[in-house]
């Protein structure tokens, strides 16, 4: 595993947005983007992220809450499995206001051990006392999984900038394999079909093209919360008498 | 002996004039316990109508049983509050303060909710001040309101569009049939997503179509069915699904 954490403050933008607005954005933004490097001949990957919370999902209640510096912690694999041979990341996304942290330890030969909090190792002393902190904290246990299909594209021209569009968004039981049926399932589908979520991400200003697309498309900062949309599609919200959930 | 009753009617006096100022402090006659009973139970009854209109109405995934209970809540204090404060300018003065240290942190999901709340603790203002006639006015108009826009689906946008999901398995070929079928019965078909295979060598496509009839669209369902290679098909109104 390799240390491939980083305190740059990022800055995300999230909107949700109609079908029809993400073609028009995409024709817009053609000249200025390009396919991002991990991702198939339609800019597309899979990711399958697997959450982990308290007993009492905190992590859930704060985001919630809106409390403004909050944690997220997360084993994240561009696959439709954790199976081994794969590569993964155990991410700390820690948002603090409209800024984003992300502590990223990468994990070149992912397999299902690494599911399982105890069986986290860290090549990086300060990787290491970020997670134990949260882990000790809060208990961590997984919790729910969500799977979409990402479309991404970056611009060359630097500041690192990525855009994404994201769908197909459903909700997971921890350990639950995808499957086709599932991803039919509309009890399980985190959102419309006719609607994706783009996420703006940059790490200095916004581009003026990309800001002229924004005000194009009379684009307002809404998204679905991935994680909390999950949970509350998979009822893991619903308390048993200990506070505690099953 | 005399001097000992008197003394005792003396006790017994004060302690009635001091339990007179604990319970009829500040309210002047007022209000008296019927006035405060009879706008409790006013404000419960008449929210019960408008919780069962906003469960009966509620779209989404944010539905939440505690956001009931709120309701509740919300127009029997405020009812209580009401009454309290009277005429009496001071005391309302003195409420706002007393109340502002109260911090909402709870992001409510949907403006409709925001609207629900409000309307709960109009009506706990209006039994808290005794207009009955009014609280009972503005629930009937706000819940039939709500019911009619509900009903008439009044604001939905694409009402005809609706969603076809097609799963098939690659190796056929079925891409170009199933787009064959979908334009003859479809006015204005559009693919707008391809979903990545899970692994079982299938293909997922979503359109956006335009309904015609909807004798084409069960037409168009079974042609669908007949295409070699096709393994699930769903076709879904725009309004089906939850509104985000």
């Amino acid at each position: 595993m390799h240390w491939n954490g980083t305190d740059v403050l990022r800055q995300e933008l999230k909107f949700l947005v109609h079908h029809s607005v993400r073609r028009m954005l995409l024709e817009r933004w053609s000249p200025y983007l390009v396919r991002a490097a991990f991702t198939d001949h339609a800019a597309r990957t899979p990711v399958l992220s697997q959450y982990y919370d308290s007993p009492t999902l905190s992590f859930y209640s704060e985001k919630q809450d809106g409390v403004p510096v909050r944690n997220k912690v997360r084993l994240r694999t561009y696959a439709t499995d954790f199976d081994g041979g794969k590569v993964g990341f155990l991410e700390i996304k820690h948002r603090q206001g409209l800024g984003v942290l992300k502590h990223r330890q990468r994990i070149s030969d992912l397999s299902s051990a690494h599911l399982c909090p105890s069986r986290w190792t860290f090549d990086h002393p300060d990787l290491t006392a970020k997670f134990r902190s949260l882990m000790e904290t809060y208990h961590l246990r997984a919790s729910a999984q969500t799977y979409y299909q990402r479309e991404a594209y970056e611009a060359p021209e630097g500041g690192g900038l990525r855009v994404t569009f994201d769908s197909s968004l459903v909700g997971l039981h921890p350990g639950e394999r995808l499957t086709s049926k599932l991803l039919m399932d509309r009890g399980r589908s985190l959102m419309p079909d006719t609607l994706f979520i783009l996420e703006i991400k940059s790490n200095t200003t916004l581009p003026r093209w990309a800001h002229d697309g924004i005000i194009a498309g009379e684009l307002e900062q809404k998204t679905i919360p991935k994680y909390v949309t999950a949970v509350d599609v998979l009822r893991l919200g619903e308390l048993t008498g200990t506070g505690v959930y099953l | 002996m005399t001097q000992v009753a008197a003394n005792q009617d003396a006790t017994n006096q004060s302690v009635t004039d001091f339990l007179d100022q604990l319970f009829h402090a500040g309210e002047g006659d007022i209000f008296t316990f019927s006035d405060i009973a009879m706008s409790m139970v006013m404000s419960t009854l008449l929210t019960f109508v408008i919780a069962h209109v906003y469960r009966q109405t509620h779209r989404g995934t944010s539905y939440s049983q505690s956001f009931m209970a709120t309701m509740f809540l919300m127009a029997v204090t405020t009812s209580v509050v009401m009454l309290i404060i009277g005429s009496n300018i001071a005391r309302a003065f003195s409420l706002v303060g007393a109340l502002s240290i109260i911090r909402f942190r709870t992001a409510v999901k949907d403006s409709r909710d925001t609207g629900y709340l409000f309307a709960s603790m109009v009506v706990g203002m209006g039994c808290g001040t005794q207009f009955y006639l009014a609280s009972i006015s503005l629930t009937a108009f706000v819940s039939g309101l709500m019911l009619v826009l509900y009903v008439s689906d009044y604001g939905i946008k694409r009402k005809l569009e609706n969603i076809v999901r097609v799963t098939y398995t690659t190796e056929n070929g079925s891409a170009g049939g199933i787009e064959r079928v979908l334009d003859a019965s479809y006015k204005d078909v559009r693919r707008i997503n391809r979903m990545l295979d899970v692994g079982e060598a299938q293909e997922t496509d979503v359109y956006v179509v335009r309904q015609a009839r909807s004798s084409d669209a069960k037409e168009a369902e079974q042609r669908l069915r007949e295409i070699d290679g096709v393994v699930n098909i769903a076709i879904y109104e725009s309004d089906q699904h939850a509104p985000f």
